[in-house]
């Protein structure tokens, strides 16, 4: 009699907790309570920040060093393909100087909006996601240095990601490989116009609404499109395509594939490009 | 002891836990994912003061976690909550058939809790991963959830221990010759099972 008033007691307890985290996520979820949960989330996160950043400050050199130990293999193999890549980027060096004026002469005179005159805000990346579910990093300049949600981020030469959260002294950037990410972009400079999803996978991107027999060659480079209302100025290159199967996918598009511009591993700072959602281009 | 030092040590629990996982544990990088000790706090009240306890802090410690994740408020709550309530339900079952062991605190000895840990961590991943599945992220499934749950489970081997101490720390109440009057949990430990 006891035990089945205990039992009957915990499923109570049970299925009151659980109607009242429903009711939590469908209150957050319509938004009525952004104000009360968005305070609290940035009360723990700046309680947090300065031991985030302190051990991030002692730990990097040695989670560093442990990754070399745990990779002598990888990375002899890795010292060899850098060194044949270095010589071809002497090769290339040369050629580069001559650019490299080309490209200055034509930012100047075409004002391209990567490298133009919006405004930038550096930042250093303080941690990755605390969850295994997402991919997120934090970064040290919050709303008191002028970074607010729903600003781009750029680094390790290429668009990453878009601020989602932010606070007095930091922000949560979510990574373009994130499955929930998607930007409107161009593929090559005059190609066709198309959406690109995070894949989960570090660096791979889907590449959405490829109209079927659309003519990509490997390689061609992905911006963002910026067109009206766009999350993302115009310019800011993604990717490269990588795979282009031929094939078209569950949605009827052709099944395509690119990979990240920006590098990935061990980034530790990033520009905050001072941008709101469907500003036009400078 | 009374309700009031009960909650504080629960609550100190919940933070400090949070604070290892937010600070400390995603710079060590198992597989390309990180362990987590969170989630081991509604197992392992689960596991000391049954279902109801476990849920109690499932709910808890998941509303804590949800402060610092983009994820709709309350959905590690949701899974956290039923992980410690099953973390519970069969502990107890298995100790004897009795499924409310809330007067059972600390004669939790009789089974593996590392066992119990790295099995219902695995679980509560699972239960994560597919409620995010069914939120409209398969990738949590399909990509996320493999690379997770080794890091979960060999987090959770580790993990268990101190995490035993810490919530029967919590939950523990008070000696008689320190004149609380509440009787004596059996400090038997878990980890021998």
């Amino acid at each position: 009699m006891i035990q089945a008033r205990r039992s009957s007691g915990s499923k109570l307890t049970l299925i009151i907790l659980l109607l009242a985290s429903f009711t939590i996520i469908t209150l957050d979820f319509r938004g009525y309570t952004a104000g009360i949960v968005g305070k609290a989330k940035a009360i723990a996160h700046e309680a947090f920040m300065p031991l985030q950043v302190g051990v991030t400050g002692i730990l990097r050199p040695v989670g560093s060093y442990f990754d070399g130990v745990f990779q002598v293999g990888t990375l002899s193999q890795e010292n060899q393909r850098l060194r044949s890549e270095n010589a071809t980027l002497r090769e290339k060096l040369l050629s580069m100087s001559a650019m490299r004026e080309q490209l200055r002469q034509i930012t100047s005179l075409e004002r391209l909006p990567f490298a133009g005159s919006i405004p930038k805000v550096t930042a250093q990346v303080v941690s990755g996601s605390s969850s295994d579910f997402e991919s997120t990093i934090t970064l040290d300049k919050g709303t008191s240095s002028g970074v607010v949600a729903g600003m781009p981020v750029v680094g390790g030469g290429g668009l990453l990601g878009t601020v989602i959260d932010a606070w007095k002294t930091g922000s949560t950037v979510r990574m373009l490989a994130d499955p929930r990410s998607t930007v409107g972009v161009r593929l090559g400079a005059s190609g066709p116009y198309a959406m690109v999803v995070g894949t989960g996978s570090a660096g791979t991107l889907a590449v959405d609404y490829v109209a079927p027999g659309t003519k990509l060659a490997k390689g061609t480079p992905v911006y963002t499109s910026g067109l009206s209302g766009a999350i993302f100025p115009p310019g800011i290159p993604v990717g490269h395509i990588t795979s282009v199967s031929g094939t078209t996918n569950a949605s009827g598009d052709e099944s395509v594939y690119a990979t990240m511009d920006a590098g990935l591993s061990d980034i530790q700072y990033v520009d905050v490009l001072v941008w709101v959602q469907g500003a036009s281009g400078p | 002891m009374n309700g009031f030092t009960r909650l504080a040590r629960i609550t100190l629990v919940v933070v400090v836990s949070e604070m290892v996982e937010v600070v400390l544990l995603q710079h060590v990088d198992i597989f390309g994912a990180h362990p987590s000790v969170m989630v081991l706090i509604p197992i392992v009240a689960g596991y000391i003061a049954g279902p109801a306890g476990g849920a109690a802090m499932g709910f808890a410690a998941g509303l804590v976690a949800d402060l610092f994740l983009p994820t709709p408020f309350g959905l590690s709550a949701v899974v956290w909550i039923c992980t410690g309530y099953a973390a519970g339900y069969a502990t107890a079952i298995l100790r004897g058939g009795e499924t409310d062991a809330a007067g059972s605190q600390g004669q939790a000895g009789t089974l593996p809790i590392v066992f119990v840990c790295a099995l219902f961590a695995g679980c509560a991943m699972a239960g994560y991963a597919l409620l995010g599945a069914l939120f409209g992220v398969p990738a949590m499934l399909t990509y996320y959830l493999p690379q997770a749950l080794p890091a979960v489970i060999i987090g959770a081997f580790a993990g268990a221990g101190p995490m035993m101490l810490a919530v029967r720390w919590a939950f523990r109440q008070g000696h008689p010759s320190r004149g609380s009057g509440m009787p004596v949990a059996p400090a038997r430990g878990g980890l021998q099972g």
